[in-house]
C-alpha cells in the first residue's frame, strides 16, 4: 500500500505522464485536423455522449483521446495524493514560530504550489462536470413575433425584433436579436437584447447568438377577380382565397432556397365552376406570371420574414473551471514572482 | 495613416536588425561600444514598432490582432520587448543574440504576408480576446528568451564561449535566470488560457473546443508545468530543465505558427 502511495507522490510519474499527454496529444491534433467525419460532431455535443456515440465505434482514430484522457487522469491523482501527502507539512507551516524580518509578510506564499493545484484539480472536475451534463442546442430558429419552445427547458422565447449590422464591405459587422424569454406559463421573465459576445443566461442556459436568415413567407400576386378586374392579394402557403364568381386561388406549394430574393418556385391551383386550372411560376427578381386557364396570376413582390438563429448551451461545469483557473493563475503568479522556497524549513 | 504605419514596422524592422549586428559584434568584437548602441537601437525600434502598430490600431479601429499580419507583429514586438527588458536589466548581449535572431527571421517573413486591414469578424470584437491574444504574446517571447538563457547554460556548461568576448554568468545563474523566465511566461500563458476560456464561453457558449490550436495550447501549458516541475527534482533539475527549456520554445513555435500552417484549426488565418 505504501509503495502505490509513494508512487503515486512521486514527482517523476508527473514528468512522465505529463510527457505521455504531450505525445498523445500531439497524435490527437493531427487526427482531429484529418478526420473530420469523426470529430467533427465533437464539439456539438456533451463529451461524453459523443464518446459514447462515436468513440468505440471509430477507434483507429479516437485511440489517442483514451491515451490522452489516461495520462490526464494519472496526474490528477498524482496532484491529489501528492497534495495529501504533503498537507501535514503545509499545516505545520502555518503555526510554526519564526523570526520576523522585511520579507516575513510574504511567508503565505509557501501556500501557492498547494493552491495552483487545488485550482488544477477545480478546473478537471469542472471539465467532467461539462463532459458529463447539461446540453448543447444548435441552430435553434426563433422568427419575429412568434413564441416557440426552448429546448430542454420549460420555457419559451419570442424574438421581437433582428438587426444585423455590416462594414462598408458587407462583412458582418454584430447581429443584435431583441427577445423575450417567458416561463413555461407563457409569462414574460426577462428581456433583452443578444448579440454575438453578449449572451443572455438565464438558470445556468446561456442563449448565444449564432446567425440569422430570411425566409419565404407570402406572395404578393394580381390576379382578376370575378369581374374580370385585377386585385392585389397576398397569399401564403396551403392558404387560399376567394375570388368572387365561385373562383377560389390556392398556393399549394411555396419553395425556395433563397434569402429573400433568390429563386424559389410556386405552384398554384385555381379552381372555378368549370373545372381546375394548375400551373407553377417561378420566383425570379422582378414579376413573373402564370397562366391558370384563362386567368393570368402575376407574382409582384415577395414577403420575407426574418429569423435569428441561437445556440443555447447549458455548462455546469463552466464556473468550476473558472474558479480553478483563476486559482492557477493567480498561484502561478505568485510562484513566479516569490522565491517561496526560502520560506520553507 | 494606413502606409505611415507600415513604413514605421519596416523602420523598425530595420532598427532591429541592426541591434542584433551590434549585439554579435558586442559579444565577438567591441564589448563596450556595441552594446550601448545595440541597447539604444533596440529600445528605439520597439518604440517604433509600438507606435506603428497604434497608429495601425486607430486606422483599422481595433486593436491590432486580427490577421496572420498583425498576429506576427505582435509575436515579434513581444520578443524583442523582452530582449530589451532582459539588456537593459542584466547587460547580457550575448542572451539576446537568439531572440533578435528570431525577430529578423519573422520579420523577414512577415513582409511576405498581406499588411492588408481587415475587419474584425463579430466574435472576435470582444475586449476577453483581445487580452487573450496580448498575454499569449507576451508569454511567448517570455519563453524565447527563457530558451536563449537555457542556449548560453549548454555554451557555458560546454566551454563553447571561448570565442566570445561575453563575460556571462555561472551555469546555476543562467539557469536561475531561465527558470524565472519561463516561471513569467507559464503565468502569462496561463493567463492568456483563462481569458481565452472566458471570451470562448461568452462567444460560443464554450470554454474549450476540440481543435488542433487548443489541443496544443493545452500541451504547452502542460509542457512548461512539466519544466517548472522539475526545478523541485534535483535529477530533472540544471541539464535537463534547460534541455526542455529548448525544446520549449519549439513546442511554443509549433503552438503559434505550425497549427496555423500545418494544422485546420477555428484559430487558423
Amino acid at each position: 500500500m505504501k509503495s502505490i502511495w509513494c508512487f503515486f507522490t512521486s514527482l517523476k510519474l508527473f514528468l512522465i505522464s505529463g510527457l505521455v499527454f504531450i505525445a498523445f496529444g500531439a497524435v490527437g491534433s493531427i487526427l482531429i485536423s484529418a478526420v473530420p467525419e469523426v470529430f467533427g460532431d465533437m464539439d456539438h455535443d456533451i463529451f461524453f455522449t459523443w464518446l459514447k456515440k462515436l468513440g468505440f465505434a471509430n477507434f483507429s482514430a479516437t485511440f489517442w483521446l483514451y491515451g490522452f484522457l489516461a495520462a490526464l487522469a494519472i496526474i490528477n491523482l498524482n496532484t491529489l495524493i501528492c497534495s495529501l501527502d504533503k498537507l501535514p507539512f503545509i499545516l505545520g507551516q502555518i503555526n510554526r514560530p519564526r523570526v520576523k524580518d522585511k520579507h516575513s509578510y510574504l511567508r503565505w506564499t509557501v501556500f501557492a504550489p498547494y493552491l495552483a493545484h487545488l485550482g488544477f484539480l477545480l478546473v478537471i472536475l469542472g471539465h467532467l462536470v461539462s463532459s458529463a451534463s447539461g446540453f448543447k442546442s444548435e441552430n435553434n430558429v426563433y422568427y419575429t413575433g412568434e413564441i416557440l419552445p426552448v429546448p430542454h427547458m420549460a420555457a419559451y422565447l419570442r424574438l421581437e425584433n433582428f438587426t444585423p449590422k455590416f462594414f462598408a464591405s458587407g462583412m458582418p459587422r454584430q447581429f443584435y436579436s431583441e427577445v423575450t424569454l417567458f416561463d413555461e406559463h407563457k409569462k414574460p421573465l426577462k428581456k433583452q437584447i443578444i448579440s454575438i459576445n453578449h449572451p443572455l443566461f438565464y438558470r445556468g442556459a446561456g442563449f448565444y447568438q449564432s446567425s440569422f436568415g430570411e425566409e419565404l413567407d407570402q406572395l404578393e400576386l394580381t390576379v382578376q377577380d370575378g369581374t374580370g378586374r385585377p386585385r392585389l392579394i397576398r397569399l401564403a402557403e396551403k392558404e387560399r382565397k376567394m375570388l368572387g364568381g365561385g373562383r377560389v386561388l390556392t398556393l399549394k406549394t411555396l419553395t425556395s432556397d433563397f434569402r429573400g430574393q433568390g429563386f424559389g418556385m410556386a405552384y398554384f391551383e385555381l379552381t372555378t365552376p368549370s373545372g381546375i386550372n394548375s400551373g407553377a411560376a417561378y420566383l425570379i427578381r422582378g414579376r413573373n406570371s402564370v397562366n391558370l386557364g384563362k386567368s393570368k396570376v402575376t407574382i409582384t413582390d415577395v414577403v420575407t420574414k426574418t429569423y435569428t438563429v441561437l445556440t443555447i448551451n447549458q455548462d455546469k461545469g463552466a464556473y468550476l473551471v473558472l474558479i480553478g483557473a483563476l486559482l492557477m493563475t493567480l498561484f502561478a503568479l505568485v510562484t513566479a514572482a516569490v522565491d517561496y522556497r526560502k520560506f520553507l524549513n | 495613416m494606413i502606409n505611415t504605419h507600415y513604413l514605421w514596422f519596416q523602420i523598425a524592422l530595420i532598427g532591429y536588425l541592426f541591434s542584433f549586428i551590434f549585439f554579435i559584434c558586442h559579444s565577438m568584437f567591441f564589448p563596450k561600444r556595441s552594446l550601448m548602441a545595440g541597447k539604444i537601437i533596440l529600445l528605439a525600434a520597439v518604440l517604433l514598432h509600438l507606435s506603428a502598430m497604434i497608429l495601425r490600431g486607430v486606422a483599422a479601429s481595433h486593436t491590432p490582432v486580427a490577421n496572420f499580419f498583425e498576429s506576427m507583429n505582435q509575436f515579434i514586438f513581444f520578443i524583442a520587448l523582452a530582449s530589451l527588458i532582459h539588456i537593459w536589466r542584466r547587460h547580457n548581449g550575448l542572451a539576446v543574440i537568439f531572440p533578435l535572431l528570431v525577430v529578423v527571421v519573422s520579420a523577414v517573413f512577415t513582409l511576405r504576408i498581406s499588411s492588408r486591414i481587415t475587419e474584425m469578424y463579430p466574435a472576435l470584437q470582444s475586449i476577453w480576446f483581445e487580452i487573450h491574444v496580448l498575454s499569449a504574446f507576451a508569454s511567448y517571447g517570455l519563453f524565447t528568451m527563457g530558451a536563449s538563457l537555457s542556449i548560453l547554460y549548454f555554451l557555458r556548461r560546454n566551454n563553447k564561449l571561448k570565442y566570445f568576448n561575453e563575460n556571462l554568468p555561472a551555469c546555476a545563474a543562467l539557469d536561475k535566470n531561465a527558470s524565472s523566465l519561463n516561471a513569467w511566461g507559464f503565468f502569462w500563458f496561463s493567463f492568456s488560457m483563462l481569458t481565452g476560456g472566458i471570451w470562448a464561453y461568452y462567444a460560443w457558449g464554450n470554454y474549450w473546443i476540440w481543435t488542433a490550436k487548443e489541443i496544443w495550447s493545452a500541451l504547452l501549458w502542460v509542457y512548461y508545468a512539466v519544466y517548472i516541475h522539475t526545478r523541485f527534482t534535483p535529477r530533472w533539475a540544471g541539464k535537463r530543465a534547460n534541455a526542455l527549456s529548448v525544446i520549449g520554445f519549439w513546442v511554443m513555435i509549433f503552438t503559434f505558427l505550425g497549427v496555423n500552417l500545418m494544422l485546420r484549426s477555428s484559430h487558423s488565418f
